[in-house]
């Protein structure tokens, strides 16, 4: 026993030299998950009390962090990264980052209502900032154990690759430079995007049971801290949301009903142009965020200064949010 | 919980590790049933409500029908064995299938059923453990097999994770003594284990997934694709679902040799068998014995005319069809299979030695003859594969149709021979390579288990190895990695 033991041993270790070696080729100085980095410096970072936004890739692309901190007099910080790190990872890190007096606006995904909808991203996150997996849940672990030889394979490959041309693989527009100081997403050369008929918001949603609880659980955590938690939803092509009225007001009054903390706007309110987006219906270009962040200060008006709900003539001014990148 | 995952890994460490470690025999029984629930509780934790309901049932019948000698009250308990396994399989897996079929029927008469299909899920390896459970009770039944006294060792024959989902089909003959001993660790059985596992694993991601790709691409839309590419497609497929499921029969295999546990061989390159009969004698092997068991011979098997033995052959043939899915197309498939074998099975002169008999023959290089018999075999078993995997008969018939119409146009072969490229033809190569191995080591249960391969310098082994583990593992689809296509069953 003790010979086969230490035999397979030292082949798995072998396999573990293999896998370092091919992994130290893997180029990702510019991925865009590595914005996941300097978010989470942010927030360790910056002192509160703070306005953080959470989410997937829509907060990321949607809101411009200094527009309304010049509005807000208190640090924003744009949390949104990736709707794929499946929203577990992304209300652990929001309840994680969350310090006194802060306030704390969730905007996610349509499909975080369907249900738990981890994708391999999870997996290159923990590889490109292993200190990320302190915000894992457990079924993010298993989702990591199912489906690790992907992840194995995927990194084998990249190192390979990294080795054989010592170039990063191209990844379009999706890069860490995009994103500014204040990790928004901004970027001028973007294609546009063009809704199908195809395209809807999810057709049900079965895990709203279950995201209702954790979103409730977040609020009692934010009230401990002394912080106010809100609810919000993501840009979307007026198309989209026109095909998928019927079941985005049932979701927004049932959740205004089941959720312990208010809801800022209604789905229809984050409505845009198929021009204001490029390559996803939750992406938006310079110009839409610019209009998106303007809406999300026209809701919030009155909730993080007060002094603000005096002067409504300076959600107006675009001028404001011009400057920013 | 699949094999080709990390979660298994670790798993597989930590109830080796805590296996081995247990001094007693029945705390390594318990080890197993535990272990065996979370892999299968894995999927869903419901299932593991029903494997245990199903098991209970048997070992309560087993106890009752060893109980008695009264051959009336033997027979209402095997009757009744039979009625709780068939019943629950057909449940889950055949309740809508027949409800549409009636429905379709009473449509044709004119009268117009509105049916409530029910949304039942197919519990992953429901088939295997079944059967699996059946078996006992008639071997029980039949006095071939004490009935299992202790529930632990018989929880552990039922659903050992190796084998619980896609099998092999053990006998309670075979298996369930296996857990009644004493196992001792056995360090060439062990390495040979892992061995067999590895060389199933390779097999899964470097053929069995990337010839899926083939195979899905052109099958997903049949009809947007002419008779040479459903050719390839077809031929892809045979070769997809022999690598797909003999790997998984390795890794599953190679898993139980790690516990001491052997488990029956369920392939012996069947692709190199020069009939449709001596096929079935090395595909599938233990659901092939299962039905020859259980259905084939109890109906009469070759003790009675020609006539019905000829019927006997396409019932079985027919209800193994059946086993592996409540489709039109797989009875078709499994009539097809009996009724190529039929002219072999009636004509003695056509028959085969059985005994000793080498896959392809007992030359090194197979002779025109082998050759050109195994080519019309794979040809007829290929026929049969084109209604196991179209997704409904209609497009069966119609791929079958355009295969033969289709093929006499070089414009469609061209049109083919554009549609693939490199990777594809690297594939080929591949394919080329596993099965020339293959040949020349079908002496033995898996490639390396060849003895030449143990005399080899550790690192230049342990090299290969980890030249064959990386390939399969850069190889990796990861759209498919982790099912399996008898996962289904």
């Amino acid at each position: 026993m003790k010979r086969f033991v230490l035999k397979v041993s030292a082949f798995l270790s072998l396999q573990l030299l293999v896998l370092i070696a091919l992994w130290s080729g893997w180029r990702n100085e510019s991925h865009y998950l590595r914005g996941g980095i300097l978010k989470e410096s942010l927030t360790t970072d910056t002192p509160g009390p703070r306005v953080l936004f959470v989410g997937g890739s829509n907060v990321a692309f949607g809101i411009r962090s200094e527009f309304l901190e010049s509005v807000f007099h208190r640090p924003v910080i744009n949390l949104g990264l990736h709707a794929g790190l499946a929203k577990d990872f992304i209300l652990n890190q929001a309840a994680s980052a969350v310090k006194e007096g802060d306030i704390v606006v969730v905007v996610l995904e349509y499909e975080h209502y369907y249900g738990y909808l981890p994708s391999l991203d999870l997996l290159t996150m923990a590889c490109i900032d292993p200190s990320e997996l302190k915000h894992y849940s457990l079924r993010d672990w298993a989702y990591l154990g199912d489906q690790g030889l992907c992840l194995l394979s995927a990194l084998a490959n990249a190192g390979l690759n990294g080795w054989s041309t010592g170039a990063e693989p191209s990844s379009g527009t999706m890069k860490l430079d995009a994103f500014n100081s204040r990790a928004d997403f901004v970027h001028d050369e973007m294609s546009k995007f063009h809704s199908t008929g195809n395209d809807y918001p999810p057709l049900s949603f079965p895990g709203l049971g279950e995201i209702i609880n954790e979103l409730n659980e977040l609020n009692e955590r934010c009230v401990s801290k002394a912080a106010t938690l809100y609810l919000g939803y993501p840009p979307m092509p007026n198309e989209v949301i026109a095909r998928g009225e019927e079941r985005l007001v049932w979701l927004d009054q049932t959740l205004r009903e089941r959720l312990r903390f208010d809801v800022l706007w209604h789905p229809a309110d984050m409505a845009q142009d198929d021009s204001a987006f490029f390559d996803s219906r939750y992406h938006l270009t310079k110009t839409g965020a610019e209009e998106n962040s303007r809406r999300v200060l026209h809701a919030m008006s009155g909730k993080v200064n007060p002094k603000e709900a005096e002067h409504p003539s300076r959600l107006a001014r675009g001028s404001d949010a011009s400057s920013v990148r | 919980m699949t094999f080709i995952t990390l979660t298994f890994a670790v798993f597989l460490m930590l109830v080796f590790a805590t296996y081995w470690s247990l001094p007693r025999q029945l705390a390594r029984n318990l080890l197993i049933v535990v272990a065996s629930y979370i892999f299968y509780g894995w999927w869903d934790w419901r299932f593991c409500l029903l494997m245990a309901g199903a098991s209970l049932v048997d070992f309560l019948l087993g106890l009752a029908i060893s109980s008695t000698t009264d051959l009336r009250y033997r027979r209402l308990l095997l009757v009744l064995s039979l009625s709780a396994n068939l019943g629950l399989l057909g449940f889950f897996k055949y309740f809508n299938f027949f409800a549409d079929s009636f429905a379709r029927l009473l449509n044709v008469i004119g009268w117009h059923a509105s049916w409530v299909e029910l949304r039942i899920i197919l519990p992953v390896g429901i088939s295997f453990y079944t059967f699996q459970t059946l078996s006992y009770t008639i071997d029980i039944y039949r006095g071939h097999l004490k009935a299992e006294r202790n529930p632990i060792n018989y929880l552990a024959f039922v659903s050992f994770f190796p084998q619980l989902v896609a099998g092999p089909i053990e006998r309670a003959t075979n298996l369930l003594p296996q857990f009644q001993t004493k196992r001792a660790f056995d360090y060439e059985e062990a390495a040979d284990g892992c061995r067999q596992f590895l060389w199933g694993f390779c097999k899964k991601l470097i053929l069995a997934d990337r010839l899926g790709l083939i195979v899905d691409h052109v099958y997903a839309d049949s009809s947007a694709h002419h008779g040479p590419t459903l050719i390839i497609a077809t031929i892809a497929f045979a070769f997809q679902i022999y690598c797909d499921f003999s790997a998984y029969s390795d890794m599953a295999i190679g898993t139980a040799k790690l516990f001491g546990i052997r488990l029956m061989q369920n392939f012996a390159h069947p692709y190199f068998s020069r009939s449709v009969a001596e096929f079935w004698r090395r595909w599938h092997i233990s659901l092939s014995t299962w039905f020859r068991d259980y259905v084939y011979i109890p109906l009469g098997g070759n003790r009675v005319s020609r006539s019905a033995q000829a019927t006997n052959i396409l019932i079985t043939f027919g209800l193994s069809g059946l086993w592996h899915g409540a489709s039109w197309n797989f009875l078709i498939w499994g009539l097809l299979n009996g009724l190529f074998i039929l002219p072999q099975t009636l004509l003695p002169r056509l028959n085969t030695k059985r005994s000793k008999e080498f896959a392809g023959g007992e030359s090194s290089f197979p002779t025109p003859k082998s050759i050109a018999s195994m080519f019309v075999t794979f040809l007829l078993i290929s026929i049969t594969w084109v209604f196991f995997r179209a997704p409904t008969l209609d497009s069966s018939i119609d791929i079958l149709t355009r295969m033969v119409t289709e093929s006499f146009n070089g414009t469609y072969w061209h049109e083919m021979a554009t549609l693939y490229s490199g990777d594809q033809l690297r594939l080929l190569w591949l394919l080329v390579g596993f099965f020339t191995i293959e040949w020349f080591t079908r002496l033995y249960p898996h490639p390396f288990a060849n003895p030449l391969l143990a005399r080899l310098w550790l690192p230049v082994r342990w090299a290969a190895f980890t030249a064959i583990f990386w390939t399969a593992i850069l190889m990796t689809n990861q759209e498919r990695t982790g099912s399996f296509i008898y996962f289904q069953f």
